[in-house]
């Protein structure tokens, strides 16, 4: 059974369509990244799945169920991570929990277990301005994990780090992914970063909104980032979505859609 | 903030520049005389007798009443208010231009009238300081309110967090600055307002010693009330400073 189902979503902000007529089908625990340039619409689509933003026609159906707004079930990693500059790394990675009234003494073991997963032990009691860009992203993540989502969508969670922190945290999503696979949404400019994360790259157009390829990653499981990208196959992979982009690459009008 | 010289070099700077004030104002007194303005000296025997023989605190104790009342009821309707304004777009542009209106209003001038509907009492003085402590709370926490980063509220709406919740984890926070801010203007245009009250609603304060004193030419003891009260700003100023780097360590202060 699908567990996100997008369904004829067009989206328009005034008279600019964003998303055009655009279907999309993810699988239980599957890894899907969405590539695309930038006002292709890609960030607004993971918002409409997160029920942040209301499809104009059309729908996103998580397990069969309508989205309506923001679930209980879904969280999100943001490209600015978005914690809470008046709390400690422990009170923003046990953030949802609190919300969803879990027990302080299991929130407790929890966001430590979480802390531990990304690496930040020591740092539990340590402010957002304290910690470098990476480890402000290692919160954000542990946060969205924290409660155990279904679903998990990112929005280009790593565009905002350097390449060598980057590379880092990709191999690190792939052993956290390998532990405990989720449903993920994962929207990214990165060509290489959606090969090596994802079972599957959805290519994204602009002008309007619409994808123009769906291509399934074949690397085994467990992964190891460097193991892939020396692969021929990632060669190849890399070249055909580079045509597919560098096709876009055409002076389209400046300035992406709201959101991008 | 490299830029921040060390805390030796800001004490020194501090003391030197007491030293300053206290040497201009002694060389200004020696040349206009004990008449019009007494010298450092001067005050400090007039102090020390006002406070030897008791009578400075029955002129600070109507004061500190009127004061505490007036700022405390001030801080208490100004903050809550504040926050709602600053949450609700709406209540914003409705209210802004009349309380602007209001906030440019030298509220000196409504002084007469209020004697006039309420009295020469204590009533028409808390008010009064009311008035000077609302308004500098009201929109210095609203303006709090307002730098509250949207993406925060985002996250939040994301993670399914209700509307308490949203005040609780990002609202409040976000607004603690503007908050204290708040308290601290409005603290010192209470001082102000309690003076004022004094001058004008009651033969009673430590604004009426001023003036009773001033009336007599004795220019040293009308001063005592006027160090009192500008010692009192600076202890407010240091301490609420000293509170926001407690409760809002994230935000850096200089």
């Amino acid at each position: 059974m699908a567990t996100i189902s997008a369904q004829s979503v067009q989206k328009s902000f005034d008279s600019l369509e964003v998303l055009s007529r655009l279907d999309l089908e993810i699988q239980d625990c599957e890894f899907v990244s969405i590539l695309g340039p930038s006002g292709c619409g890609k960030t607004t689509l993971l918002r409409t799945v997160a029920g942040l933003e209301k499809a104009t026609s059309g729908q996103i159906l998580l397990d069969g169920q309508p989205v309506t707004g923001p679930r209980p079930d879904l969280t999100l990693v943001f490209q600015n991570f978005r914690l809470l500059p008046w709390r400690t790394v422990e009170a923003n990675v046990g953030y949802g929990l609190r919300l969803r009234g879990v027990p302080k003494a299991e929130a407790r073991e929890r966001v430590q277990q979480k802390i531990d997963m990304v690496g930040l032990r020591g740092y539990e009691k340590k402010y957002p301005y304290q910690l470098s860009g990476g480890m402000q992203q290692r919160v954000g993540l542990a946060r969205a994990l924290a409660i155990d989502p279904k679903y998990l969508l990112m929005d280009e969670p790593f565009g905002a780090l350097d390449a060598q922190t980057r590379e880092l945290m990709q191999e690190e999503l792939l052993s956290i992914w390998a532990d405990s696979p989720k449903t993920v949404m994962f929207v990214t400019h990165s060509i290489d970063e959606a090969i090596v994360l994802s079972d599957r790259v959805v290519v994204m157009e602009a002008k309007p909104g619409r994808i123009v390829d769906d291509i399934r990653i074949p690397f085994e499981r467990p992964r190891s980032a460097v193991d892939i990208r020396t692969d021929p196959v990632f060669a190849e992979l890399r070249q055909h979505m580079w045509g597919l982009l560098r096709h876009e690459d055409r002076p389209v009008a400046a300035g992406g859609a709201p959101g991008e | 903030m490299s830029d921040v010289p060390d805390r030796r070099t800001v004490l020194l700077a501090r003391i030197g520049f007491g030293l300053l004030v206290v040497g201009l104002w002694w060389a200004l007194s020696a040349m206009l005389g004990s008449l019009f303005l007494a010298s450092p000296a001067d005050v400090v025997s007039s102090a020390a007798r006002v406070l030897g023989t008791g009578e400075f605190f029955d002129y600070l104790l109507p004061s500190l009443k009127i004061l505490a009342i007036g700022a405390a009821l001030g801080l208490l309707v100004g903050i809550p208010v504040g926050l709602l304004i600053g949450r609700s777009k709406r209540l914003y542009w409705l209210t802004e231009a009349p309380i602007n209106i209001f906030y440019s209003t030298p509220l000196v001038a409504l002084i007469p009238f209020l004697l006039v509907i309420i009295g020469f009492n204590d009533t028409t003085k808390i008010f009064i300081v009311w008035l000077f402590t609302v308004l500098p709370a009201l929109i210095n926490t609203a303006s709090g309110v307002r730098t509250v980063d949207r993406d925060l509220v985002e996250l939040s709406h994301s993670f399914c967090a209700g509307e308490w919740a949203l005040w609780r984890d990002i609202l409040i926070p976000t607004a603690v600055p503007g908050i204290i801010t708040g308290v601290r203007v409005g603290f010192i245009h209470a001082l102000t307002g309690v003076v004022l009250a004094d001058f004008y609603a009651g033969a009673s304060g430590l604004g009426y010693m001023i003036m009773r004193y001033s009336n007599r030419f004795d220019v040293a003891t009308a001063l005592v009330p006027v160090l009192f009260l500008a010692l009192v700003g600076a202890v407010s100023i240091v301490v609420l400073k000293g509170v926001q780097r407690r409760i809002a360590p994230w935000q850096v202060v200089s």
